[in-house]
This record gives C-alpha cells, structure tokens and sequence, in this order.
C-alpha cells in the first residue's frame, strides 16, 4: 500500500483516528508520518516526562509548581522540571521541599549511607555525637534519672558549639 | 587501544569486563548543562592543577573533546573508554585518560567528574578500590558538593548519593537462545538492577552482549551494591553454563552445526556488516567457551568485537568510508585474523 500523502513511498504507518464519532483510517509512510501532527515523533525516550509523573504522585500540579529559583544559579523550579537536571550543587539546598520526595521515590531511600569525604569526617562524626547524645538524653529523662540528664545536657552544648566552629571555618 | 581487556580474569567465559563510575561535582561551580565555556575552561584548569603532584606518576593523557575528529569521538566510546554523553558537549568537555586505559577521568560530562575504572572479568572489587583511590587523590585538592543526608550531589537526582553506577558486561548467547532474557530482566527489576544490550536498541542485544548494573544510588553503601552486583552476577553467570552444559548435551550437534556455520561465514565472508558480524563472532565465542574450538588466539573476539565496530575502523584506517567499504574492510580483518589462526 502507498502512503497517502506523498503516493510515491510504500505505508508503514496505519492508524485509525476517530474524531466527533467519525472514524478515519490513515495509511503513511515513516516520512510523511514524521511531519504529521497527529504523532508525537519524540521518539527519544524522555526521562523529563518521568520527572512530571513523580510530580503527580507528590500532590504537585503542573499549573501550580513552586515559583523558585536558585539564588546561586539562578535555575527556577520549573526548569530543572524541563531538563530533569540540576544547576548547581546549592540547588538541593534551595529545592530541597521539593526534592526530598522526587529522591526518595527514586531511590526508595532518602538517606545516603555510602563514602564520605574526608573533608566532611570531622563534621560528620560530631553530628552524629549528637544524635547519640540525644538519644540519651531522651532516656535519662525517661527513667528521671535528672542529674545524669543535666551531664548529658551540658555535653550536647559542648559538641554543637565544636559542630559551630567546624562550620565556620569550611565557611558553610 | 583495548589495552583494558589485558590480563587473564574470573568468569572469562561468560563475563568480558567490570566497569564502576562514580560522579562527583565541585561546590562552588555550576553544574555543566548550564555552564559556559569560559566557566568550563576555568574549572578544567582546576582539576588539572589540583593533579600537577600526581599528573606523571598516574600516567594519564589529557585529551578535549573538541581537538577529536568526530570519528575519533565515536572510537573512543566503542572502545568503552568514554561516555556517548562526554561528546555531546563538545566545548566543555574532555577526559584523562590513563596508558593502561584501565581509568578515565571524564570532564563536564553530566558532572563536574566521572571517574570510571574498568577492568576485564568479574572484578567489580578492585575496580570499585581502585575508583575510590582516585577519588581520595582528586578529594584531597578539591571540594567536592556533599550533604551528610543526600551524599554526594550530582547534576540529576537519579546518581545522588554514593554517584556509582557499577556494571558487569556478559556474553550471554545460550540464556538468549533459551528466551530467559526476559525473565532475567524481570528478575533483576526486583533487586534494584537492570540488564540491557550493549549494542543494539531497544531489546535487541547484538553479539549478544549485556550489561547489568545497579539502579539506585541512595541508601545503600558502595560495598554492599558491589557486593549485591557480585553475588547476582555469579548466579547469571551459573545459569549461562549450565544452559551451555545442557543445550550441548540435549543439541548438541544443532549448536555444533550452527556453531562452526559462524566460523565459515566469518572464514570466508567478503563483504559483512556490523551486525551480522557481531553475532557470528558471539556464536565462535562461544565455540571456543565451550571447547569446540581450542585455538588459544580465539579468546581475543571481544577485541576484535571492538575493532569491527564502524567508527573504530574508520579511525584505524584514517579515512571516511561508506557502508559498502566498511563491510569491506570488515570482512577482510575478519578473514586475516580467522587465516591467522589457521596458519
């Protein structure tokens, strides 16, 4: 069969379009078909589109999607939807309310548990002194065991006020 | 080149290579697909100064994207030394490369760095050391963009976390004869992995050669995703021998016939395409895997898998060719390495 539009190549494309009720068989060939409207010839598999998707699972519509920009690079929201990818490391930092979820349904996990950089050991080890710290604290106080809470207490201010310190010097 | 498929390894018979990359980005750059050449060019100074002290003794060749002719590019990634992604920026990118082609530190490719390593075999332990290593190297010069609860940053969520992307590629022509591909895709879907064609679109594996690797990059360390990759891959690799085992037991003259058919194709072939080649050159692989053919050069196809493929021969042979005289030429490095090996 030729196609319909030029009549010199052979159809490959056939499909059936059914408009107000009426049905309407096409027959074109892949070049003809390429210029048809009708197709949407984005053949390249679009990992952005995949990007909207999550969107739609995280209570976000497209008409309402968060009117930010990066005060670092200057990307807004809307274009790393377009994109899918990130302008700046400060980003995550900017859209992490919106992040956050696109993460976690990607990966399952919202929490990295791989390599660390020794430049972030210091810091790393003494965010975690803390949590430890509070933990105890948390049962101290449980168990009304007050006195050994007011240690934990005072330790905790010890270690934040090291964490602040870290914190300025990497200028952070 | 293919200097990365030396040494004799693990597995041989039904894995060809391990390769782990890993992303990282520098804090106070844009990332890439924003950033301007100018911007580009700045941050390549960067990264070459911070590896003045370990430039020599690391023996790498630094190398831009846009100094390449275009069939010098395509060579490069059919050699699997660098990424499609690397050329398509072609002002912003480059690569160092080392002499035993084993690493290769790619510049502005989606991020500020890849580091990948690659080694032949199943290897996926020292490949993932020998990454981390370098990564230390380049960590104690630069600052790398890092959040204690995301990990390391990268320019798509996708490779946030640890930034390693670890895969294994198989020759795998009896679990493809079977139809078990489909089912092995599912398979690994489940586990956080993904196997696909190295060459070929869609489904379809030319040569039947696959990749598998990890799908996610958070939440799990980089020992644990190896050691999940390397655990999968041995059962892979079982299922593949004993498919062999079995179909050369139960047809064992049909696989014989359509074994030793490749062979005389490829023996005596004048003109033959990419594809067509690739998939004779799977069924001899496969001969010599499973003993039918002993001569000992026949553990060298994978290279000559590489060197078949249409840009490496155009870059070989320093000229632009049509399709006509790349079967040619094809067929003719064919036959003289098939002759060899007679002779």
């Amino acid at each position: 069969m030729l196609c319909e539009s030029c009549h010199k190549r052979v159809a490959s494309f056939h499909f059936t379009k059914i408009v107000n009720g009426q049905i309407e068989e096409h027959h074109l060939c892949d070049i003809c078909a390429k210029e048809n409207t009708d197709f949407d010839f984005d053949n390249q598999f679009s990992f952005n589109k995949l990007f909207t998707n999550l969107f739609g699972n995280n209570e976000i519509k497209e008409e309402n999607l968060p009117d930010i920009t990066c005060s670092n690079c200057g990307l807004s929201f809307k274009e790393f939807q377009e994109t899918g990818k990130l302008g700046c490391a400060k980003c995550y930092d900017e859209f992490s309310l919106y992040l956050k979820p696109i993460v976690k349904s990607i990966h399952g996990h919202g929490r990295h548990r791989g390599k660390i950089p020794k430049s972030s050991r210091p810091k790393l080890n003494l965010i975690k002194e803390v949590e430890g710290l509070t933990t105890q604290l948390e049962d101290a106080v449980k168990k009304e065991e007050f006195e050994r809470a007011a240690i934990i207490r005072d330790e905790i201010k010890k270690v934040k006020e090291k964490l602040q310190g870290i914190g300025s010097e990497c200028n952070d | 080149m293919t200097k990365w498929l030396d040494n004799d390894t693990l597995h041989q018979d039904v894995v060809v290579s391990s390769r782990t990359r890993i992303a990282r980005n520098l804090t106070n750059y844009t990332f890439p697909l924003y950033m301007s050449v100018g911007e580009s060019d700045k941050l390549t100074d960067d990264i070459l100064n911070s590896m003045k002290e370990n430039y020599m003794s690391w023996n790498f060749k630094f190398v831009r994207i846009r100094d390449l002719t275009p069939r010098e590019r395509l060579s490069y990634i059919e050699e699997h030394l660098i990424s499609p992604d690397l050329v398509q920026k072609i002002d912003k990118s480059s690569f160092l490369l080392r002499d035993d082609e084993k690493v290769t530190i790619m510049i502005n490719e989606e991020d500020h760095l890849r580091i990948q390593t690659l080694l032949p075999g199943l290897n996926l332990t020292d490949c993932w050391e020998l990454c981390s290593n370098i990564d230390d190297c380049l960590e104690s010069e630069l600052e790398f963009a890092f959040r204690e609860d995301l990990g390391y940053l990268t320019a798509c969520p996708t490779n946030v976390g640890t930034g390693l992307r670890a895969s294994v590629m198989l020759h795998l022509p009896c679990l493809t004869m079977a139809g078990n591909i489909n089912s092995l895709v599912e398979a690994l879907r489940k586990v956080g992995l993904t196997i696909r064609g190295i060459y070929g679109e869609g489904s379809e594996a030319i040569g039947n050669l696959y990749q598998i690797s990890n799908q996610t990059t958070l939440g799990e360390t980089e020992e644990e995703i190896i050691d999940k990759l390397n655990k999968i891959i041995t059962q892979v690799v079982t299922r593949e021998r004993n498919t062999r085992k079995y179909l050369l037991e139960n047809k064992g003259l049909e696989l014989e016939d359509r074994l030793f058919r490749s062979y005389g194709i490829l023996s005596n072939c004048r003109l033959i395409n990419s594809k067509e080649a690739m998939n004779h050159l799977s069924n001899v692989k496969l001969a010599y895997d499973a003993h039918l053919l002993n001569d000992e050069k026949f553990d060298k196809i994978i290279e000559l898998m590489i060197k078949i493929r249409p840009a490496t021969i155009q870059k070989d042979c320093n000229k632009d060719m049509d399709q006509e005289e790349r079967d040619k030429i094809r067929a003719n490095i064919i036959r003289d390495y098939f002759l060899d090996m007679e002779g």
